[in-house]
């Protein structure tokens, strides 16, 4: 599996005809900088397959968390939203505390605790681990760090055969693809897609039932385990208060590579850290009500140091390597809040423009709202000047958000970063200057108001039906400047030939007539 | 490369959270308040609770007694047709000889260490184990380990069969991590797992299928031992 | 009660009916109806798209004008909203309008909730009479003054009038493309959200969508003008006003 991870692959609509998907493994989540997202953004409002598949997989679970929430929460939900929040917060304003609380605690129960500042240094300790075990075979649970320090190429590049065990990182690393969604990687596939890669890669015979699929992989998955030399996991929790790290899967993959290997390693970013057990509670009920509208994740399990000498099993060493990678540049007073992030997915899948341009489009490893707002952050505002404005602002992820990150917030604070930083467009900033400019006197906003109005009427032309001066409005088909995106999708409404204002003045002019 | 050390990577958090070193006195954390948290009471119908949750997970509840708890499991084991199984539970003679009587292989899991001893674990039909607790909100157990208790005998085996005093199940998550949280580090177990359902997946198409890594079946057996 | 009305820009120039329905219902109610006319706009298309600085003038104008108000309502949850999240946020540094901004917040009502929570109007009993069958389009800044997920309790007042023949549309939450600068700089993300709620109007078969903001109105109208899917748009204050004799039914 040491093979690179191609660079086009094939994709069936639903509509059955073949596109060229030109994106494919490491490229999709660290393209070229700066990022435009326009063409892939475009490219997915056309893909059939993830049209469908996202569109109603996302809606899907949304209404399972909105209904699973209401239920079981009731007038509550806020109330519980509010409290996972505060805790967060108040974590993270006394992130040194608690971090350090972590590692005394940690180092206590026996675990090797390691620090990492970025992404280099974190693969480089894995690495040293590897090495020091003369390890060959690695079994990896789902981590979105790791996607982010790309660990598995580097364990790949020196010779450590690297297999994700979760059912749809696997597929995606037999296919040479990327995750696209935070809880459901593989959402952007289809069926047919995993047979022909398992069929290729597995030399097996092609099914596209996903139970076999699923029988497949975990026969080959259960060898695994066992061979390996090493189990490498990310974590959702850390509890400062007992130095216990938490993982919560579905599968059980997570809980088998924590356990059965000799060896673990954990890769954590140190935003998720809690103060003590007792909060412990209020994210378990939360994360996977939030992600699938499940009670719980099925295995949550929570490792306090390796095995302990009169126990029969469990792993003999167990490392945990705190990350920072850009999360203390997130930390500042201004962003802070963002790291409140549980990865529950909630945001991606309430997102009205995820559903329509699926996670890929977002260029990086965090896709999504809560991508949009911490890659600017994390990687650079210049690099993906495109993610603050491709949102409409509609607060659904905001609404979702199980820990009440301010999402709309944070995408219009990085806008006015980006106009701070003159990364506007001219002709944007000149027309938005102009306009501010025109509503600072009520005559200034009336002309230029009806000045767009005659031009605008002049355009429709006999679309106007209407004889009644306040309603008798036409269409344009298409514009000029910068609203031309706007007649590029739809036709746009002209004013009447009266406004509001002179029919107040005709109203009072008729009281004062009585 | 130099390498992070504690002090280096603490001092990249020092500077945004805006001081020199780390901070020594802090607020009390946010408290959790049960008026908004809990989702079960203490006094409700804990045992019925559990039972409907724990099933809607996908787990086959039986309810039993003490006298006929072990005469249902092993009428369960041979309608499954196991051969092999291990026992793991804080007292586990009588199950074991229970089981043994029924012709079933039983399978001492101690008896080989290290690799060798996961390796037989991998092999085995089923594993039957007791709980340390169990969660009624959610129809959870909690299985801890200890020298008792094996991590896989809930994980690696194809079918787990749980067995849970009706005395044993709390109310809310929230009264298992109270009951804990005095422990220091070295109190803790090394591994805490709260299970709830066979394992699954939804990762292709949507599709729900259970048993992708860990058991594919758990049966409960609940025992009034009120 | 004296009721100053603060009737937003869009609403001003391209849905003055709506303004005209507001003053005749209130009015209608026994209520005294002022438009401080030196009024523009809150600032909010500005504001999202990051230019807050500008924002910060055109808010500082909105502040002064209604500063000697009792109650301001507007038609546009949009705008309630923008007053309500967002004012407060520019003066951050600036005690003096950080208050009044507080305090135009807590005067500052949407339409259709200040009939309903303040006056505890219930159409019904009040007697309006509409016959058609309509759904309703919930937007999204809603959210911004505590109506979540689709906008049920709207709808719950949308049943109150008599004859109208409701019909629930799919997906109520989500969002229509429209985020003002949004629709234009990302046309084809925006067109596909829009297209996808054109195609929930079709299902509903209703021949009127109830839409109260007007961005959403010159969107979802616009895309359905485009799909040449007639269906006629109105805001909820329309209805009433007309299912009270208080203006003439849309002729086209
Ligand atoms: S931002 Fe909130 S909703 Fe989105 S993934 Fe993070 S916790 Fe979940």
């Amino acid at each position: 599996m040491s093979n690179p991870r191609k660079l086009s692959q094939e994709t069936e609509t639903v509509s059955g005809e073949s596109v060229e998907l030109t994106m494919a493994g490491h490229d999709i989540l660290f393209p070229k900088l700066p990022y435009d997202m326009k063409q892939r953004a475009k490219d997915a409002t056309h893909n059939d397959q993830l049209q469908e598949f996202v569109n109603s997989a996302t809606r899907m679970r949304d209404q399972l968390r909105i209904n699973h929430c209401n239920d079981v929460f009731g007038d509550n939900y806020d109330k519980m939203r509010e409290l996972a929040g505060s805790i967060k917060q108040h974590t993270l304003d006394h992130l040194d505390y608690y971090i350090e609380q972590f590692i005394d605690n940690a180092t206590a129960a026996g675990t090797v605790v390691h620090y990492a500042a970025d992404d280099k240094e974190a693969n480089a300790i894995c690495l040293e681990i590897a090495k020091l075990h003369s390890a060959k075979l690695v079994v990896k649970s789902k981590s979105m760090v790791t996607e982010e320090t790309n660990l598995v190429h580097d364990l790949e590049a020196v010779g450590v055969e690297t297999i994700e065990t979760d059912l749809g990182e696997y597929i995606l690393q037999l296919d040479n693809d990327a995750p696209s969604h935070l809880v459901t990687p593989m959402i952007h596939k289809n069926r047919a897609s995993v047979g022909r890669a398992f069929a290729r890669e597995l030399g097996v015979e092609y099914t596209d039932d996903p139970k076999e699929l699923t029988q497949i992989a975990r026969r080959v998955l259960r060898d695994k385990y066992r061979q390996a030399d090493i189990g490498i996991s990310g974590g959702n929790f850390m509890i400062a208060d007992s130095g216990s790290t938490v993982i919560c899967t579905n599968e059980g993959n997570g809980r088998l590579c924590t356990s059965v290997p000799p060896v673990h390693v954990a890769f954590i970013g140190i935003e998720k850290m809690i103060p003590s057990r007792k909060h412990l509670p209020v994210f378990l009920k939360l994360l996977s009500r939030s992600a699938i509208g499940s009670p719980i994740t099925v295995y949550n399990h929570i490792m306090t140091g390796p095995k302990r000498s009169h126990e029969a099993d469990g792993p003999q060493e167990q490392h945990i390597i705190l990350i920072d990678n850009g999360r203390t540049e997130v930390l500042k007073p201004e962003t802070r809040e963002m790291l409140r992030c549980i990865r529950c997915g909630a945001c991606l899948n309430s997102c009205p423009v995820y559903r329509k341009v699926g996670g890929h489009s977002y260029g990086s490893v965090y896709p999504g709202p809560i991508g949009a707002i911490l890659t600017p952050v994390f990687k650079g505002l210049a690099n993906y000047k495109d993610l603050p404005y491709a949102s409409s602002l509609c607060g659904a992820c905001y609404e979702a958000c199980p820990v009440k990150i301010n999402i709309p917030k944070y995408l219009i604070k990085l806008r006015g970063d980006l106009i701070g930083g003159k990364h506007d467009k001219f002709i944007d900033r000149i027309f938005f200057k102009m306009w501010a400019m025109s509503l600072k006197k009520a005559w200034t906003y009336r002309m230029a108001g009806k000045f767009a109005g005659v031009f605008l009427r002049l355009r429709a032309g006999k679309s106007i039906k209407n004889k009644d001066p306040y309603l008798n409005r036409g269409w344009v088909k298409k514009v000029p400047g910068p609203a031309a995106g706007w007649t590029e999708k739809r036709d746009l409404v002209t004013p009447p030939t009266k406004d509001f204002r002179s029919w107040w003045d005709e109203h009072q002019k008729q009281k004062g007539g009585k | 490369m130099t390498r992070s050390t504690r002090e280096s990577f603490l001092a990249r958090l020092h500077k945004p959270l805006g001081r020199p070193s780390t901070i020594i006195n802090i607020p009390d954390p946010p408290e959790v308040d049960e008026s908004i948290a809990r989702l079960v009471a203490k006094d409700a119908d804990l045992f019925a609770i559990f039972c409907d949750k724990a099933a809607a997970t996908g787990m086959t509840i039986h309810q039993v007694t003490e006298q006929t708890l072990h005469e249902s499991i092993t009428a369960r084991l041979r309608e499954e047709n196991v051969n092999t199984l291990s026992v793991c539970m804080a007292d586990s003679q009588a199950m074991t000889h229970a089981v043994a009587q029924a012709g079933m292989q039983v399978q001492d899991w101690k008896a080989l260490p290290g690799k060798a001893g996961l390796d037989r674990q991998f092999e085995l039909d089923a594993g039957i184990t007791d709980v340390h607790a169990a969660i009624a909100e959610t129809g959870s157990l909690i299985y801890q380990s200890d020298a008792e208790h094996s991590r896989g005998m809930s994980l690696i085996v194809p079918w787990h069969i749980a067995i849970v005093k009706k005395s044993q199940i709390m109310a809310d998550l929230i009264d298992f991590w109270n009951d804990r949280s005095s422990l220091d580090a070295q109190g803790m177990p090394a591994s805490i797992a709260i299970i709830t359902g066979p394992s699954k997946t939804a990762d292709i198409e949507g599709v729900l299928i259970t048993g992708v890594h860990g058991p594919a079946m758990v049966d409960v057996f609940v025992v009034e031992d009120q | 009660m004296k009721i100053d009305l603060f009737i937003t820009c869009l609403a001003d120039s391209y849905y003055p009916r709506t303004g005209i329905a507001v003053v005749k219902i209130l009015e209608h109610l026994g209520h005294e109806v002022c438009f401080p006319k030196e009024q523009t706009c809150c600032g909010q298309p500005m504001f999202n798209t990051g230019y807050k600085d500008d924002t910060r003038n055109i808010a500082r104008k909105m502040i002064d004008v209604f500063e000697d108000s009792d109650i301001v309502v507007t038609p546009s949850g949009s705008c309630a909203a923008m007053v309500h999240e967002n004012f407060e946020t520019l003066f951050e540094d600036d005690p003096v309008y950080l208050k009044k901004a507080k305090a135009l917040a807590a005067k500052t009502h949407e339409f259709i909730l200040f009939l309903t929570d303040v006056l505890k109007v219930d159409l019904k009993e009040l007697g309006v009479q509409w016959q058609g069958k309509a759904t309703y389009h919930y937007s999204c800044h809603l959210r911004g003054i505590g109506i979540e997920g689709g906008g049920a309790k709207i709808v719950d007042t949308i049943k109150q009038v008599d004859g109208l023949e409701y019909v629930q549309i799919d997906k109520p939450e989500q969002c229509c493309g429209f985020g003002g600068t949004f629709a234009m700089k990302y046309p084809q993300i925006s067109g596909a959200m829009v297209e996808d709620k054109v195609n929930c109007i079709k299902k509903t078969e209703a021949d009127v969508v109830i839409c109260n903001d007007a961005g959403c109105t010159m969107n979802i109208s616009g895309s359905c003008e485009r799909a040449d899917h007639p269906v006629k748009f109105i805001t909820l204050a329309e209805i009433i006003a007309e299912g009270l004799g208080l203006l003439e039914p849309e002729h086209v």
